[in-house]
């Protein structure tokens, strides 16, 4: 658990970089520094290692006050992710991530071992990356052996500044997904600045947003959407809150189960079995392997005993479903972009789960309106 | 032509005469790495000291071999010492400017990466700022490489021997062929130990910052 009591940061003499900031957090936690820039969150984040002395109050870890504790021990105990310049270019992707290892003298077997370990956490191929230098890296890959090297000596606490900042969208996505399911397993305490609210929104369980060195309002992503204190945090938090708060849901929360399924190989004359007695006006329809291949509608023409596969418009697993753990956001815009008024639910395994309908996301929307 | 048979005639003397001014330029270039890589790296983080010494090694730099040379003796004498000396002198401007000049201009958030790790400032100095800083300090080595084997030939006048020796009797015998002889050895010796130490900065400096220079 990290503590700060009245942090303040004064330069100069009479610059206030940071003002009396109080807020905690807890052990396992993602709590989210943002602000626009000049804020002070990268101030408050280089604090927490001492690579910034506060002027006044004081931070604790585990209770322990950490202007007690020696800076290189401290900071050897703090994983510690920058954007990608902060990789030594002379050393090999092994050499970097084993670094505070090294300095924490284990033994070459196990440093080595380690190495192996958190390329495979973080998706690259020890036996391909182990040797290459940053400087044959994609911007991304590069990305993600800063994370490995923040993770090295295993610390219970991470300090992430923008770590994910200089990639394209599409990678900088893949690379936060990867980051939170890594995160579940692991549970390490974690500061993370960034500028970008979308990403705070994601990637935080707690949000601290700051403003001109004042910490205007810490709290979930939740609480910060649906109660911004003042119109500073409306404004930071932008236009689109209600959007924004189905980034915060996943499918499965909101998907409605005991979707109805039948065969592509199943005959009309199979339906009545299935729909018996059930209020739905579709039924989905699953091929020999399980994978959801469309629906049917229920108020098809059933004098004729036809394959279902002849009557309904056969379509790819991928163009019509979306995973569980996506969020609403994305499979509204999976909506609007295949022009489908549902997508259907399915598991890792392709299995169909659940559905999820327009109508659902505009309840929401509705309901987040009225809370604001 | 006669100066080639003269230097077949009298390889065995030039040979011993290249071994004294390697053996010169060796034990200075030794003293001005130990003492210039120091210093350069001492005053990388004194900026005030660092614009002190570097304007008395420019000041060094401006006075004639000669004199420099005959400069030593009182302190010295003749023979070896005072070349070396001198020599080293010479060295220390090309080796503490490039150290000083390259371990200021490693990335500040390199630096900053490197403390947020834990490392000391000692390790920060070993681990990052020096192999960063080696490919400009090679370059500063080689400078003076060039610029002792150059100068160590005036050597001679003081009694310390080398190639000089050939140039200096030349002069006095009016012996064309030991000047061009002289002359030439000094040049070649320069344009291989350049060669040989390019090879060695290849083999130095890690592949990860090759491509940058």
């Amino acid at each position: 658990m990290i503590v700060m009591e009245n942090v303040t940061k004064v330069y100069h003499g009479n610059v206030q970089a940071v003002k009396a900031v109080s807020f905690t957090i807890p052990d396992g936690e993602v709590c989210i520094l943002i602000g626009p820039s000049g804020c002070g969150k990268t101030t408050l984040l280089k604090m927490i290692n001492r690579l910034i002395e506060p002027t006044r109050g004081r931070i604790l870890i585990d209770g322990q006050d950490i202007s007690q504790m020696n800076p290189q021990e401290l900071r050897r105990n703090i994983g510690y992710a920058i954007q990608e310049i902060g990789l030594f270019p002379h050393l090999t992707v092994e050499g970097n991530i084993g670094i505070v290892p090294s300095l924490k003298k284990y033994p070459k077997s196990r440093i080595r071992q380690r190495v192996e370990e958190l390329l495979v956490l973080v998706g690259l191929d020890p036996a391909e990356f182990r040797d290459k230098y940053p400087n044959q890296l994609s911007g991304g890959q590069r990305q993600r052996v800063g994370v490995a090297r923040a993770l090295g000596a295993d610390p219970p606490i991470l300090l992430m500044d923008e770590p994910f900042g200089a990639i394209d969208p599409i990678t900088r996505t893949r690379l936060q997904d990867e980051f939170l399911k890594i995160q579940q397993k692991l549970k390490k305490t974690i500061a993370f600045v960034t500028h970008d609210m979308d990403e705070a929104l994601k990637m935080g369980d707690r949000i601290a947003l700051l403003k001109e060195g004042e910490l205007v309002q810490c709290d979930t992503p939740q609480e910060l959407l649906a109660h911004p204190i003042n119109d500073f945090v409306r404004d930071f938090i932008g236009a689109d809150s209600a959007i924004k708060r189905l980034a915060l849901i996943s499918v499965d929360e909101i998907m409605e189960t005991g979707v109805l399924t039948v065969g592509l190989k199943d005959t009309i004359g199979d339906l009545g079995r299935v729909v018996e007695g059930a209020s739905q006006t579709s039924v989905a329809v699953v091929d020999e392997n399980g994978l959801p291949r469309g629906w049917l509608d229920l108020s098809v023409d059933r004098s004729e005993d036809l394959r279902i596969a002849d009557v309904i418009r056969i379509r790819d697993t991928e163009e019509i479903a979306v995973n569980g753990s996506m969020r609403v956001r994305d499979a509204l815009s999976k909506m609007l972009n295949t022009g489908l008024s549902r997508l259907v639910v399915i598991d890792d395994q392709k299995q169909l789960k659940g559905e999820i309908t327009f109508f659902t996301c505009q309840q929401i929307l509705k309901d987040s309106k009225e809370h604001l | 032509m006669s100066w080639i048979d003269f230097i077949t005639s009298n390889a065995d003397t030039l040979l011993n005469l290249v071994w004294e001014h390697l053996h010169i330029v060796g034990v200075s270039l030794l003293a001005s790495l130990v003492i210039g890589i120091t210093i350069g790296l001492f005053i990388s983080r004194h900026d005030r000291i660092a614009a002190v010494v570097l304007s008395i090694l420019g000041v060094i730099m401006t006075i004639p071999s000669l004199a420099m040379f005959a400069l030593m003796i009182p302190f010295l004498g003749i023979g070896l010492e005072p070349a070396w000396m001198a020599l080293t002198l010479y060295a220390l401007l090309p080796i503490v400017q490039n150290t000083y000049v390259a371990v200021k201009n490693v990335d500040e958030s390199t630096i900053e990466a490197g403390q947020g790790m834990g490392m000391t400032d000692l390790q920060i100095m070993m681990r990052v700022q020096l192999p960063l800083a080696l490919p400009v300090i090679i370059a500063g080595v080689r400078t003076a490489v060039i610029l002792m084997i150059g100068i160590a030939a005036i050597a001679a006048y003081i009694g310390a021997g080398g190639l000089g020796e050939y140039i200096l009797w030349g002069m006095y015998q009016l012996h064309d062929e030991k000047i061009i002889a002289g002359a030439l050895t000094v040049s070649i010796l320069a344009i291989s130990c350049d060669l040989l130490m390019s090879g060695m900065e290849r083999a130095l400096v890690p592949k990860g910052i090759r491509e940058r220079r």
